[in-house]
């Protein structure tokens, strides 16, 4: 019998301020006149940290200032400016922060850019939002164009078209920085990337593949922060050993971190919903659900040895991989996790995740035979959730399950 | 022994009561739903109708919207299981319901033996819940209890486009304005629904038949003409269609009354 725990994570805590000590570096390195750059979360980070960039990721920035409840604000600022509200609310939220009359403090004040990079591997809204900004402070736009996966496996010369921007991309760095590209110290920022991603997947399979889990992927959000905004780094590194000592030792000793007795293990579609994780977390876990998996956490669980595997990581997002693809990867995790249902998100700001999630979760409930319920939301704006729709598709969910057990 | 059955709404409440035999033995149905006094009101006629009182009653079961903040209840379940369960005693055998209540549409697909499989429901919208259906009948100056009637006049199809119940009105006001039959309009606004709700039961993949339609909006004939046509397929209506989900309730009240 798996014993429920609650424990001090040290790897949270050491990840909490190491990831306060990034947004702190940026404002010092903007204070010292050094350029600070904005980057979108799966651009060729690897990048920044040979020519020593400090760079903020406002994707990671806006969920984080959503789940400080500041979103509405930011978001009514943006749409005030002429931001329709059906785009992208961490793009709404980036831009309102953006146009702030005071410090919104929780440390989470950010710096104007000097350069901004972009990879239209998450989204297309990302490249007017940054052309915008661009205009905005008339400052340098560097894009990685990923063509969409379309067929089941990644095309070589796909892959090729990415690799090869990469030295124009390079080039342009060293210009930004004044840096020559040291390649031993790409080598080396490279490594450490590679290995962040295996850890991460290690993590996510720890949770997902123990049964009952030694956690809730709930927790991989958290985790996924350093991932998106300090892939290339020794810290992450250590962090995510941190974590998954502390998964292998409740493992072993047959206890966990998810509050309740896991009666059901679902699979999580769709961003989580930021400004109701502590909702969305309660009530599964009052349920009895255990969310043991997501193809959200999943962007950041690629491991790579080489310039091409790099490519190949950032040609795996989500929102890069057509339908084949998507099923591809969704399948592995439901069947790898053991899930018992799936829960989508139907983040009504993020198209092109949205666009194919309900045919994705037609096929997977065919193939898999498992329920599957969607709820309207976003993964940021917290305008758009009803937590009466919440827990009544989620109870509904939890009835079938039962069913389907009995 | 006796278990009783609370849907509470977003538009009404309707109890329902079980004896040890499954029989149904006393309902109500009170035009209040969740936040009012509609579930007092709703069991104080069911009790009076039948003599029985909140003492005689083993186990109680709410569903509905409203039912997490009724405490009196002894367990709470979906809407979605208790409609499947209340449907599954009033017509055996049925394989997908439609059920279209206040402010949701819901497709659920049974297994032959009558336990809810899954189920897809409405996106955060009015457009094609009862709620829609209100505001059409108000802006057509009707009862909605009269919509079926009109329906049925109905020689030439108004197409009603918008989804939207805002947008639709102004549709609709528009079509009264340039002097179009009010039946003809009505019409439209059902076809607008059977094409929504129809979107839901298509996501489940094939329906399964029998279909059958359960909640207040089954009552409307035009709705089921329209969602008939729409699907290719019959759909039965139980008689006691608005009390389903009450009688579900009811039934799972009872399994834990024994």
């Amino acid at each position: 019998m798996t014993t429920s725990v609650k424990v001090h994570s040290k790897a949270r805590e050491r990840m909490r301020e190491f990831m306060g000590d990034i947004y702190a570096e940026v404002r010092a390195a903007k204070a010292a006149g050094e350029p600070i750059g904005y980057s979108t979360s799966n651009f060729a980070k690897e990048l920044f940290d040979v020519f020593d960039l400090k760079v903020v990721y406002p994707e990671n920035h806006a969920a984080a200032v959503a789940a400080k409840k500041g979103a509405v604000a930011f978001c009514e600022k943006a749409e005030a400016l002429g931001y329709s509200a059906d785009l992208c609310s961490y793009a709404r939220i980036s831009i309102g922060f953006d146009e702030r009359d005071e410090d919104f403090g929780h440390g989470l004040d950010i710096p104007a850019p000097d350069f901004l990079c972009v990879g239209n591997n998450i989204c297309s809204t990302v490249n007017k939002w940054y052309e915008n900004l661009a205009w905005k402070y008339d400052i340098p736009l560097l894009m990685l164009d990923v063509p969409y996966g379309t067929k089941a496996d990644f095309e070589p010369e796909k892959l090729d078209y990415v690799q090869e921007q990469l030295q124009g991309i390079v080039e342009q760095l060293e210009k930004i920085s004044g840096k020559k590209f040291d390649h031993l110290k790409f080598q080396e920022i490279m490594e450490t990337s590679g290995e962040n991603g295996r850890l991460f997947c290690e993590i996510m399979d720890l949770i997902g593949q123990t049964n009952p889990a030694p956690a809730s992927a709930f927790d991989e959000y958290n985790f996924m922060g350093p991932m998106i905004i300090a892939r290339g780094k020794k810290e992450t590194t250590e962090v995510l050993r941190m974590y998954l000592d502390e998964l292998r030792e409740r493992v072993g000793n047959d206890t966990t971190t998810f509050p309740n007795e896991e009666k059901y293990r679902i699979f999580w579609d769709g961003l989580c919903c930021w400004p109701y994780l502590r909702q969305n977390s309660t009530s599964l876990a009052d349920k009895g659900i255990n969310m043991v998996g997501t193809p959200y956490t999943g962007d950041y669980g690629v491991g790579f040895d080489d310039l091409r595997g790099m490519c190949i990581n950032y040609a795996s997002t989500n929102n890069a991989k057509g339908l084949e693809l998507t099923l591809r990867s969704r399948s592995s995790m439901l069947e790898r996790y053991q899930c018992d249902g799936i829960l989508c998100n139907v983040m009504r700001s993020c198209k092109p995740w949205v666009g194919i999630m309900f045919e994705t979760q037609r096929q997977l409930a065919t193939k898999h035979g498992l329920p599957y319920t969607t709820f309207d939301a976003d993964q940021a704006d917290p305008r758009v959730f009803s937590e009466a729709q919440f827990e009544t598709r989620l109870q509904g969910l939890k009835e079938v399950m039962e069913a389907r057990k009995a | 022994m006796y278990g009783l059955g609370i849907d509470i709404g977003s538009t009404a409440t309707k109890v329902a009561i079980v004896d040890e035999t499954t029989a149904l033995v006393g309902s109500a149905i009170h035009g209040l739903g969740a936040g009012t006094s509609g579930a007092d009101k709703a069991l104080a006629e069911a009790f009076e109708a039948t003599g029985l009182s909140w003492d005689d009653i083993d186990f109680s079961v709410a569903t509905g919207y409203g039912r997490q903040r009724f405490e009196r209840a002894d367990k709470q379940l979906s809407e979605l299981s208790c409609h499947a369960r209340g449907m599954n005693q009033l017509l055996p055998g049925i394989r997908t319901i439609i059920d279209i209540g206040g402010q949701d549409a819901k497709a659920l697909r049974l297994t032959p033996t009558g336990v809810l499989d899954n189920f897809v429901m409405n996106e955060k919208c009015a457009a094609g819940t009862g709620r829609f259906l209100d505001v059409m009948a108000r802006v057509l100056e009707s009862d909605i209890s009269q919509l079926g009637k009109l329906d049925a006049q109905s020689t030439e199809v108004v197409e009603i486009s918008s989804t939207c119940t805002v947008f639709a009105e102004s549709e609709v006001i528009s079509h009264l304005a340039a002097g179009l039959r009010i039946p003809d309009i009505v019409a439209g606004i059902h076809d607008s629904v059977a094409k929504r709700a129809a979107g839901l039961v298509r996501r489940l993949g094939p329906v399964e038949q029998p279909v059958a339609m359960s909640g207040g909006v089954a009552r409307n004939t035009g709705v089921v003409r329209a969602l008939e046509a729409e699907l290719g397929v019959s759909i039965s209506v139980p008689e006691n269609c608005q009390l389903c989900g009450a009688i579900g309730a009811a039934l799972y009240a009872l399994d834990r009354a024994r």
